[in-house]
């Protein structure tokens, strides 16, 4: 007998449906083959399946049993075909009868050796394919099913185990979710570093307020143990939280990658990034034979922090430039060409030179002009003409610390600030379909970052002292923009512009 | 490329004394600063602190308004700076160089000595593409110091080349002149240690120089009065601050600060380096 099961397979963040057709011959010898160019990972799906419909109780046939996965012209590959396979052995040999019909369900899951449906990735981007393409259900991991439920116009039918969704199907019983036995997982990403346990550093915590507030790109240069690492690890504590639209664009990266845990469903909160520098090309890009996201797109809506960005390979920050600008990474391989989403906030810190002590009030630098030269040139002119901001961290020496400095604000006021900045800009922003000043084409920088003709005197007297270039130029109107908005200012005053000024690209 | 001869009239007059004898020189620029009728030398360490810059970046503007040619060695460091911020305030500059003109020392000088071709001079005992050997170094030396009418030394520390020049110097009984320096630093110990002997002139300002070499002809304005200097600059004319430690002191808002150190800066008032700013050539006393 022939049964025809529907399931899923990704491709990035794509789905295609993959019917998996099982036959149970009534003629031949007893055998279990899977066709349809499965990966490794489906070819030993047989020994899952197998063990697990014996461990449920139910008898495997001793029959000539054929599974394809159709289409057959591309590389199935991951676990979650073991669901879809046993439901369809089930069926062809006749263990069980079903009441309801199952052409308009997806089934997704990995199995376990004792029956049990396993926490399986990308649960989400099946839940959004049911919608897109009109299935009605989803039978997923009970583990998983708080992704699914994101979808609440597509019904998740959370199976836990392969016995229990045999007993649903004859009506016996009915399936469990799991929202009682799991506790419930906020993504929280841990505890933050709050801006009020940070002493001092009025002026850094200042440009990151407006980084936060305009989403601009931010190099932070310093001695070490100046702080640079704490700052950066602190600004998710005062970055708005995620939109709808945002968090549905975030959770589905993190569900294809499968760093959702189980039970967790919406992130909620932005993703922060600090990829090590010996990360390799694909680790950050994306790539890989799976073609899986890298560290770009998993900061996407978020931040991606590069600690020591020049002791990074010279060819990753490149790569960066692209995805800097378009805030999409196109990965094409073997396997096929796919897009991830990449739209992050670049926050850098680097050391003034390789020793890292150059000017520091009590240690000396021992590197040679020449080895300092060198050093900074491994940050080429385009990478830092595409940051918006440019910091220098000092040192703080710690009696200076304690003794004079004022209660620093904590991270829920400036919080506060930075969403009410964003407000103003998503007002003015939504018509052209962006968030945030640091998206404006130089066109809407025209039209919503007019100078009185003081301001315009002085940005004209800064461009030729600097000899700033025109991508500078508008950086720099971005900047003026957000501080403006930051402070609810309708125009650009002269103070925003002069600020603004002071944060651009030096001579590192 | 010129060569010029000790036997013509454009060679440098200074060197004519010179034993043993410089034969030919080669050069590349303006020849008439040969024999400039106000110069000085100016030399230092390739490791300039802060402190340096700050000092070349106060003394070197109004050496340039009474008319000095400055004289250095174009190494990095010191002598460069105190080419660049002559030749910004538009004044006349020569590098005595340790190698051939045409012996190419990387990308990142190639500016500074096109500039230095265009409005200076530059000169060097060895033709065209010699390499630069240890013992030219010495040798470059004693032409800095018989070049200029002084020697100004910033910052050198114990052992260094500039100290070379300042025992030539000594020698050719030239003026020579030291710029004092924190005792904690290394690359002022030379310094400190010709003061400290008497060998040099303490120097704190540009016009104590002028005076020493008889330049001082009324050129100069007279130290203005005392003027008041608004808050920001009030803190810098005493240390060089980061924006951080000007938050602490003035107990201003960062923005504030960065908008007013913005407009100072472009005023010329204000210079930044490595995140400190520092007070640019503002009369003080």
């Amino acid at each position: 007998m022939l049964t025809k099961i529907n399931s899923v397979a990704h491709l990035g963040l794509l789905s295609t449906k993959v019917t998996v057709e099982v036959d149970v011959a009534a003629q031949g010898f007893p055998a279990f083959n899977i066709v349809g160019l499965p990966s490794k990972a489906v070819e030993e799906a047989r020994e899952r399946v197998k063990t697990a419909i014996v461990n449920s109780g139910f008898t495997f046939p001793d029959k000539r049993l054929t599974v394809n996965l159709a289409p057959a012209d591309f590389v199935k590959d991951g676990s979650c075909y073991d669901l879809p396979i046993a439901v369809g052995i089930l069926l062809a040999s006749g263990a069980f009868v079903a009441k309801t019909d199952l052409s308009n369900a997806l089934f997704y899951g990995e199995l376990s050796l004792n029956g049990e449906v396993r926490h399986s990735r990308g649960v989400l981007l099946v839940a959004i394919f049911a919608l897109k393409e009109g299935f009605r259900e989803v039978y997923i991991p009970a583990e998983s099913q708080r992704e699914a439920q994101v979808v609440s116009q597509v019904k998740s039918r959370p199976v836990s185990t392969l016995l229990s969704l045999v007993n649903y199907f004859e009506g016996k019983a009915r399936l469990l979710s799991q929202k009682t036995a799991l506790p419930r997982v906020e993504n929280t990403g841990g505890v933050l570093p709050d801006f009020g346990e940070i002493v001092g550093q009025l002026a850094a915590k200042r440009a990151l307020t407006i980084a936060a507030s305009g989403g601009h790109n931010l190099i932070m240069t310093g001695p070490p143990g100046s702080g640079k690492t704490l700052l950066a690890r602190a600004l998710p504590s005062i970055l708005p939280p995620l939109t709808i639209e945002e968090a549905l664009e975030v959770t589905q990266i993190y569900s294809a990658s499968g760093f959702l845990r189980p039970g967790e469903g919406l992130v909620r909160i932005r993703p922060f990034r600090a990829p090590h520098h010996s990360t390799s090309l694909a680790g950050l890009i994306g790539g890989g034979s799976r073609v899986k996201a890298g560290e770009i797109s998993l900061a996407h809506q978020g931040v991606l922090f590069l600690d020591e960005m020049a002791e990074f390979a010279r060819s990753l920050l490149e790569a960066l430039r692209q995805p800097l600008e378009d805030g999409v990474v196109a990965i094409s391989r073997a396997a096929g060409r796919v897009e991830y989403p990449a739209r992050f906030m670049l926050v850098a810190s680097v050391n003034p030179c390789p020793c890292g002590y150059l000017n520091h009030p009590k240690k000396s630098c021992h590197c040679s002009i020449r080895e300092i030269d060198r050093y900074r040139r491994r940050l080429s002119g385009p990478i830092l003409d595409r940051i918006d901001l440019h910091l220098f961290v000092p040192y703080l020496e710690a009696e200076k610390l304690t003794a004079t400095s004022p209660a620093a604000e904590s991270s829920a006021v400036i919080r506060q600030r930075v969403v009410n900045a964003r407000k103003i800009q998503l007002s003015r922003l939504k018509p052209y379909r962006m968030y945030t000043n640091a998206q404006m084409q130089n066109k809407q920088v025209r039209q919503f970052c007019a100078l009185d003709p003081e301001s315009n005197r002085l940005l004209r007297l800064a461009v030729d002292r600097h000899a700033l270039s025109p991508r500078s130029y508008f950086r720099i109107l971005k900047v003026a923009r957000t501080i403006a908005d930051l402070e609810g200012a309708l125009n650009i005053k002269i103070n925003h512009l002069a600020e603004a000024l002071e944060y651009r690209s030096r001579a590192f | 490329m010129p060569e010029i001869s000790c036997f013509e009239a454009n060679f440098p007059q200074n060197f004519l004394e010179l034993k043993p004898k410089v034969q030919t020189l080669y050069y590349s620029g303006n020849a008439r600063l040969f024999n400039s009728a106000r110069s000085l030398t100016i030399v230092g360490s390739r490791k300039m602190t802060n402190y340096g810059r700050e000092v070349i970046n106060r003394i070197v503007p109004p050496l340039v308004e009474a008319g000095l040619t400055l004289i250095s060695g174009f190494m990095y460091g010191v002598d460069q700076e105190v080419h660049r911020v002559c030749l910004e305030c538009g004044g006349q500059t020569v590098a005595v160089l340790g190698w051939g003109i045409d012996w190419s020392e990387g990308a990142e000088n190639q500016e500074l000595q096109r500039k230095l071709v265009e409005r200076g001079l530059l000169v060097s005992q060895y033709p065209q593409k010699t390499a630069p050997q240890l013992w030219m170094f010495p040798a470059r030396d004693r032409l800095m110091a018989a070049l200029g009418q002084g020697t100004l030394v910033i910052e050198a520390a114990r052992r260094s080349g500039s100290l070379i020049t300042a025992d030539y110097a000594g020698k050719l009984k030239r003026p020579l002149f030291a710029v004092p320096g924190p005792i904690t630093s290394v690359v002022s110990a030379g310094t400190n240690e010709l003061l400290q002997r008497g060998r040099a002139v303490l120097i704190t300002q540009a016009n104590e120089i002028l005076t020493v070499l008889g330049y001082s002809g009324g050129q100069t304005a007279p130290c203005a009065s005392p003027q008041k200097l608004p808050l920001l600059l009030e803190y810098l004319s005493r240390e060089s601050l980061t924006v951080e430690e000007l938050v602490q002191k003035t107990r201003l808002k960062a923005e504030e600060i960065r908008a007013k150190l913005m407009v100072a800066e472009l005023r010329g008032e204000v210079s930044e380096e490595n995140g400190k700013y520092f007070l640019k050539n503002v009369n003080q006393n």
